[in-house]
């Protein structure tokens, strides 16, 4: 298992032309040679959506498609299987093992031959507790209301749908506007549903089409393709050369791309750092409201005390 | 003589002392409110053990597997201005919170094992009192961990480079001898960032790791796959509490490990002077108890003060051990100062066990105008930890809270800057002690079992906002200067927001010292007002120096174990 030799290093793209699609390979039954089965197909589908209603999951795929916009060249939410996945999610306790953490310890995209994420983990008594809790809600059941009710995604989802289409006017449900009218709809609403919706399907939207494609969304690896990521990468790893000496493209400068203001993005990824995003995430409460705020306030402090520099060391104008 | 011993909590403090225990013939029964996650404990050797960790975001990160959920076992926080305010609490969820899991937060650490230094142990003497902080000296000295840090190092199996170390580090936490293993590759990225540093004169060199650089105690190298602090180790190539001291100590056959045990109460004698069992509850809701010689507490600081406070009597009314009001008080969190610089190339920063290399120039005391003119009369940075990058589900994330949702997003995804065109760098720095920042029972908030949940008052001290602006721009300064480095930036956050910033370095709570009206604990770890209990976590740190802790928190964790059991080295006289 330790790191092999560079010769031994197959970059995943090319396993993925190799092999014709992963994700065929992910999702298709394994067979034969004593290979377990991948049982959890964790994605309902259109037709046959888990928990939502098939209207509801129709009106899921045209908000997780503003999320993450399908645009020329790249897939977006619906299309990378978001909102099947999010009705996976709100479904996960009708599947057994619940869909809520994939297997472990190594998918097959990088040199196990078994896809151990393809098969979920048993939860025990205290995970599937919290994450009932968490998808269902308190119900008013005593044992759940302890620090008083909790809003289940379920509701959040079902309410936020219903209201997105009744906002919809016209005689037109969400998914009949433009992408236009819908992103001017999602922007300006300020029913208190269609915000507590976003603030939950944006993250959740984001882990479907960023995460492993064994929770349902990423579908053909494709957001792992137009973002240049790696993806997981053992057991295989990297090699001592990859590590030190990595292959570099020499060439232009690639500028820092326009939609925010440069120093408001260089500021922000100085919380790109793994210990440091998870308080982020922890005082926003995985909510989209709250992480505005974390970064937010982290990025005006930064700009407030001088603290972005361009490369002439002085201000960041003309980058 | 041997005896019988109950340990609250599996992480880096509690399994040291079972396997110290144990292996001195004490029967031992550790309880855990966490989960069973490594398959074969006991039974298998470390090598071999089941996991259910794997390279996966949505599982490590989003839902925080191994983690105290934050509905069924919530904090809740406030700042010092809300509770003066009579603010009972501003937020509350998994604020703060460490592991829980058997073995403890260690399963998913980034296993960086910098010593503290000789001064830290001093610095009341040294320095003088600071106006608002409760700064103490330790009971103990360096020399007296000194031995424990080697023989923890042995055992956790530490990669590093003497030879690459700064003369200062050496002299301030000197080393009897070498590491057990090599350095990693030193990341690309890394070598840009040391050569920024080395161009503004300070030094980087390889961080001392638990991580295998080599094939040790049958557990392989590590291949710097990237996705490693906040993750378990899919190969196994990372020391920690449980393959290094647990599952040993599992093996003698005198440690029995009670996962989904949740500790609420240690009762005492009528008058208070000893415990006389332990009392949990399980899922359920059924109470248990089991009983020992000793109990020692070791649920890192916030637990730990929590139960202490749950088991006050008539004997102890403030909590258990609590005469001197030190019990919850002096509440530590490492503070964060970060920064970045942005390549114009692909540098390929994820490519490496987390933040590769540390530097020292920034641990101080810094003494000169500049500090007073910051009104405090010294400050004291900490260790960078330099080289630091994030996958793709985080930064999808960060970006959500920068631009919303939407087109611009996806065209800062595909812009792919966080795994490619980053190199990071973080500075944990000194938290003094103050008597207002506290752990206490939250009057209204519990856990889904009915026990009042912990509630954290907070807010950083002038020292700390002065140390982010002193030594953020310096951070900064070398990482502009790395060569190809075409911007820089600083996050200084002790300045940013009045509450924490819920670094998992913990510290405080139970502070040890000489003098029972002021300390919550001996030297020894044993509680001044309670003969046979003991608190072996950083709860009992009297000052929170600016190095990653566990290192320091098991060593100090088997000195207190050997006291209790009176033995002596492994393979000593
Ligand atoms: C992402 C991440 C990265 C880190 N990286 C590093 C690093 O590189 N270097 C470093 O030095 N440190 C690091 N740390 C911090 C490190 O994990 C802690 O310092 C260390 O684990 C503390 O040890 P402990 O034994 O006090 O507590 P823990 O390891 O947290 O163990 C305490 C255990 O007690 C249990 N417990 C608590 N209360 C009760 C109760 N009432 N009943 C039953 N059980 C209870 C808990 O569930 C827990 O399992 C990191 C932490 C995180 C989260
Ligand atoms: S970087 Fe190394 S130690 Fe960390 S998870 Fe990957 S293989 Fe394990």
């Amino acid at each position: 298992m330790a790191s092999g030799g560079g010769d031994r290093w197959v970059p995943r793209r090319v396993l993925l032309r190799g092999t014709g699609a992963v994700a065929v390979a992910v999702f298709a039954p394994l067979t034969g040679g004593g290979m377990r089965q991948a049982v959890a197909v964790p994605r309902g589908s259109a037709e046959q959506p888990r928990y939502l209603t098939r209207a509801e999951l129709e009106t899921l795929r045209a908000v997780v498609d503003r999320i993450v916009p399908e645009d020329h060249a790249t897939p977006g939410g619906a299309r990378s299987g978001c909102a099947e996945a999010i009705d996976g999610l709100l479904g996960a306790f009708r599947e057994d093992p619940p869909l809520i953490f994939a297997g472990a310890p190594f998918s097959d995209r990088a040199g196990s031959p078994v896809n151990h994420f393809a098969e979920f983990l048993p939860l025990d008594s205290y995970e599937e507790t919290a994450w009932r809790l968490r998808i269902e809600g308190s119900r008013d059941r005593p044992e759940r209301t302890f620090n008083g009710p909790v809003t289940g995604f379920q509701t959040i989802y079902r309410d936020g749908l219903a209201a997105l289409d009744e906002a919809a006017v016209g005689g037109r449900r969400f998914a009949d506007l433009t992408a236009p009218e819908q992103d001017l709809l999602l922007a300006t609403s300020r029913d208190p549903a269609v915000t507590a919706l976003m603030d939950v399907a944006v993250p959740h939207t984001f882990e479907f089409q960023y995460g492993a494609p064994e929770y349902g969304g990423n579908a053909d690896l494709a957001a792992w393709d137009y973002t240049g990521y790696p993806g997981d990468v053992q057991p295989r790893g990297w090699t001592r050369e990859e590590v030190e000496e990595p292959d570099r493209h020499a060439g232009p400068v690639a500028p820092l791309p326009g939609v925010v203001p440069a120093d408001e993005l260089v500021a922000a990824l100085a919380l790109a750092h793994p210990d440091a995003v998870r308080g982020v995430l922890a005082r926003s409460g995985g909510l989209l409201s709250g992480l505005r705020g974390e970064v937010g306030s982290a990025v005006a402090a930064a700009k407030r005390h001088g603290a972005v520099r361009g490369e002439e060391g002085g201000s960041t104008d003309g980058w | 003589m041997a005896g019988e011993a109950v340990i609250i909590g599996s992480g880096a403090a509690g399994s040291v002392v079972a396997w110290e225990l144990a292996r001195n013939g004490w029967s031992v029964t550790v309880l855990e409110r966490g989960r069973h996650l490594r398959e074969g404990l006991g039974e298998r050797p470390s090598g071999e053990l089941g996991t259910r960790y794997g390279s996966d975001e949505i599982k490590n990160v989003s839902r925080a597997m191994g983690f105290p959920d934050g509905l069924l076992e919530p904090y809740t926080t406030r700042t010092q201005a809300e509770a003066a305010d009579g603010t009972a609490r501003s937020a509350r969820g998994a604020l703060g919170q460490l592991g829980a899991a058997v073995g403890g937060t260690t399963l998913h650490y980034n296993a960086k094992t910098p010593r503290f230094w000789k001064q830290d142990f001093t610095q009341l003497s040294d320095h003088g009192p600071v106006e608002g902080a409760q700064v103490a000296d330790w009971p103990i000295g360096y020399d007296d961990l000194e031995p424990y840090y080697d023989e923890v190092e042995r055992r956790v199996g530490v990669q590093g480079d003497i030879d690459a170390m700064p003369s200062r580090t050496l002299e301030q936490s000197p080393r009897s001898a070498g590491f057990e293993m090599p350095p990693n590759p030193v990341p690309y990225v890394g070598s840009l960032l040391g050569e920024g540093a080395r161009r503004a004169s300070y030094t980087t060199y390889p961080q001392p790791a638990a991580v295998n650089s080599t094939g040790f105690d049958g557990r392989p190298a590590c291949n710097s796959c990237g996705l490693c602090s906040g993750y378990g180790c899919p190969i196994n190539a990372r020391g920690d509490a449980l393959v290094s001291w647990l599952n040993p100590a599992v093996g003698t056959g005198r440690v029995r490990v009670i996962d989904r045990a949740f500790v609420h109460r240690i009762d005492t004698t009528r008058k208070g002077h000893r415990a006389r069992r332990v009392r949990y509850l399980d899922m359920s809701g059924r109470e248990h108890a089991v009983s020992g010689d000793i109990v020692v507490v070791a649920g890192s600081p916030i637990n730990t003060a929590r139960l202490l406070l749950l088991s006050a009597t008539g004997a102890h009314p403030d909590g258990l051990g609590n005469g001197s009001g030190q019990l919850g008080r002096n509440m530590m969190f490492h503070n964060l100062t970060l920064a970045v610089a942005v390549f114009g190339e692909d540098v390929h920063p994820l490519r490496s066990q987390s933040n590769a290399l540390q530097l020292d120039d920034l641990v101080g005391p810094f003494t000169g105008p500049e500090v007073k003119a910051l009104g405090v009369p010294y400050v004291k940075g900490a260790m960078v930890q330099v080289g630091g990058a994030m996958p793709l589900l985080e930064s999808a994330e960060l970006y959500a809270g920068l631009v919303g949702y939407g087109q611009a997003h996806k065209e800062l995804m595909k812009a792919a800057l966080t795994y490619t065109r980053i190199g990071g760098s973080a500075m944990w720095h000194e938290d003094l002690p103050q008597a207002d920042n506290r752990v206490d029972l939250d009057p209204e908030v519990t856990d889904f079992l009915g026990i009042p949940s912990a509630r954290i008052t907070y807010s950083p001290h002038q020292h700390e906002k002065a140390a982010a602006m002193l030594l953020g721009p310096r951070m900064q300064a070398f990482h502009q200067l790395a060569p190809g480095a075409i911007a820089s930036a600083f996050v200084p956050y002790p300045v940013i927001s009045d509450g924490a910033t819920y670094s998992a370095h913990l510290g405080g709570t139970a502070r040890m010292g000489e003098d029972p009206a002021t300390s919550v604990c001996d030297g020894s770890g044993r509680m001044h007002e309670v003969d046979n209990v003991y608190v072996a976590d950083a709860s009992t740190f009297p000052t929170f120096p600016g190095f990653n802790p566990t290192l320091t928190i098991m060593a100090n964790a088997l000195r207190i174990a050997r006291g209790i059991a009176g033995g002596s080295r492994q393979g000593g006289s």
